[in-house]
């Protein structure tokens, strides 16, 4: 939904906080289930649908991020999670989330600054 | 994501490093299997690193796993079920001392990613600190 | 005796509109108020749109070091006290001006 208080940047900084909060979920999933016989580890991508819905100038919230299964080589029993590539996604997934709602903070900072007065 | 490639880079290097400990320890575990003579002896796992987008920072990436010789070595144990005529059976051509100072090589490299990935945690917290 | 002022050209609410050139201050002895603060805005709208490009490629994950865009950002907050304190004193100087018994 686009920001009805906003323009198509803090439309997309807001699809970018879904898509990185849906990551972590993922994340954690994978890790809670590193032992499990035949679990494929899931992976969020987000950034693909961001990169063509803002040069198309379209809402980038016309289409979900979508969660696809790992297709690493698994293990002998079937599962295929990394617990090293987890555990630096999950960190830098917090950067990354870190980020984008210092964007967000700053862009209603400059909407607050032109409204009325200073922040 | 290239916006964090610091991490990137030092999480394959972490992926490479284990792959390269996994082998190491399953050298040593299968160090003392006996095939009779006509079989090939085990044959020890060489992990074969090269660089994903040399020149470019990367990371690195696991081309492919070299399998050591499959004659191995033949000695005497005329007591043993599997042993042929003469009395020899094969074991497989793996030196452990060799095989411990690859575990050590490995271990360091292991910590040293992920000292690279803290700091680059640091640097990247701090640059998103700016202007607080 | 009056006074002329120039007129101020107007400032929305954001997003900002569109503003035109500023009066010619090339050879001019002195630039006008007016076209300083068109300036003023021009520059403000520059570094927002950086900011905002900056910020969308920091997401998606191509912008290679993300302090680009953190001083983009700190500019453009910057940028945008500095034009309403200009604004502000504007106004008040104006309206202290119209104030005067004549």
């Amino acid at each position: 939904m686009p920001e009805p208080v906003g323009d198509a940047t803090m439309s997309a900084l807001h699809y970018a906080l879904n898509g990185l909060a849906l990551r972590q979920r993922t994340i954690a999933d994978n890790t809670a289930n590193i032992e499990t016989p035949g679990f494929l580890a899931g992976k969020v991508n987000f950034e693909d649908a961001l990169r063509s819905s803002m040069a198309d100038g379209t809402d980038p919230f016309a289409s979900a991020p979508t969660t696809a299964r790992s297709l690493e080589p698994t293990r002998t029993n079937g599962n295929n999670v990394n617990l090293d590539e987890e555990t630096i996604a999950g960190s830098e997934t917090n950067l990354a989330y870190g980020l984008a709602v210092q964007a967000m903070t700053a862009k209603f900072q400059q909407l607050r600054i032109a409204v009325g007065g200073m922040p | 994501m290239s916006t964090f490639g610091t991490m990137d880079a030092a999480s394959s290097g972490l992926v490479v490093y284990r792959k390269w400990l996994d082998a190491v320890s399953e050298n040593i575990a299968n160090m003392n299997d006996v095939r009779s003579t006509s079989d090939n002896a085990f044959q020890a796992r060489y992990v074969v690193a090269q660089a994903a987008d040399y020149g470019k920072a990367g990371g690195a990436q696991v081309a492919g796993i070299a399998l050591g010789d499959a004659k191995g070595r033949v000695v005497q144990q005329p007591d043993h079920p599997l042993a042929d005529a003469e009395g020899n059976v094969r074991v497989p051509d793996i030196d452990l001392a060799d095989q411990m100072s690859q575990l050590i090589i490995a271990q360091r490299g292991y910590q040293a990613n992920l000292a690279v990935v803290e700091r680059a945690h640091d640097a990247y917290s701090a640059a998103l600190q700016m202007g607080r | 005796m009056s006074v002329s002022i120039s007129a101020i050209s107007s400032i929305g609410a954001l997003p900002l509109p569109p503003i035109s050139g500023p009066a010619a201050t090339t050879g001019a002895v002195k630039p006008d108020f007016s076209s300083m603060v068109a300036q003023g805005l021009e520059k403000l709208q520059a570094t927002q749109s950086t900011s905002d490009n900056l910020a969308v490629k920091a997401t998606t994950g191509d912008l290679t070091d993300i302090h680009d865009y953190m001083i983009a950002a700190n500019e453009a907050t910057l940028a945008t006290q500095l034009t309403v304190a200009v604004r502000n004193k504007a106004v008040e100087a104006f309206t202290e001006i119209m104030r005067m018994q004549m």
